[in-house]
């Protein structure tokens, strides 16, 4: 079968929503399936997905962990969208120097990122698949 | 040629009944989340579905059936892994 390059838009919440889940089980099947997740970039309340502050029950899926495991196994970059992202309370060190902020809650390999990059990671796929 | 994903029920938006009026002729309709519930709810659209699955136009992603304990009356199954089949298969993507 052909492989393609997929990027990946997440605009929904981890909890509340399906979306973000839908969207991990999407990226998995495609890389098992020998295609290439060129990206995953998260929008609106996707961004909320990004925050390592979150605490699921130990015996709960942890979403934020999965991404996690997932980039670092494939090699592909998880954007989030710094405008998105600062108003929703989801802050990396330097924007927290720059804020004057007490603590931070994005780090590696999340990244925050602006809609250029979306553009970007949508020229260099052959199709850009969003979950709501 | 297109891949439309219904992620809600057509008892809960209007997702459904908007998607059906601009979809063309060599479009998928993929139904995912609680789009499934259109798969086998009774409602006003249902004809026009019908009339997608016998063209074998009609996708259901069977995990969420089966995370909603029903069976789909209509349309085919498919996995995850079928789902990426489709993408491929598709030029564009549409979520609604």
């Amino acid at each position: 079968m052909h492989k393609i390059k997929i990027a990946i838009l997440v605009s929904g919440p981890p909890y509340g929503k399906q979306g973000a889940s839908s969207a991990y089980q999407f990226c998995l099947a495609a890389l098992q399936t020998g295609h290439e997740i060129v990206g995953v970039f998260f929008y609106q309340n996707g961004v909320l997905n990004s925050s390592y502050l979150l605490s699921p029950a130990s015996d709960e899926v942890n979403l934020f962990k999965l991404w996690q495991t997932l980039a670092l196994q494939y090699k592909f970059p998880l954007e989030v969208c710094v405008s998105a992202a600062l108003r929703r309370g989801i802050v990396d060190s330097i924007e927290a120097r720059l804020l004057a902020l007490p603590h931070f809650n994005l780090e590696k390999p999340f990244v925050l990122s602006g809609l250029g990059q979306l553009a970007e990671l949508s020229a260099k796929a052959d199709r850009l698949v969003q979950f709501l | 040629m297109i891949l439309h994903t219904i992620h809600s029920s057509p008892l809960d938006s209007f997702a459904l009944q908007q998607c059906l009026a601009l979809l063309s002729a060599n479009d998928t309709l993929l139904l995912i989340e609680d789009g499934v519930f259109a798969s086998q709810a009774r409602h006003p659209w249902l004809v026009a579905l019908e009339t997608l699955s016998k063209q074998g136009r009609l996708r259901v992603l069977s995990s969420d059936l089966k995370a909603r304990g029903i069976e789909n009356k209509i349309g085919e199954k498919c996995s995850y892994s079928d789902f990426v089949i489709l993408v491929a298969k598709h030029t564009s993507l549409m979520p609604w």
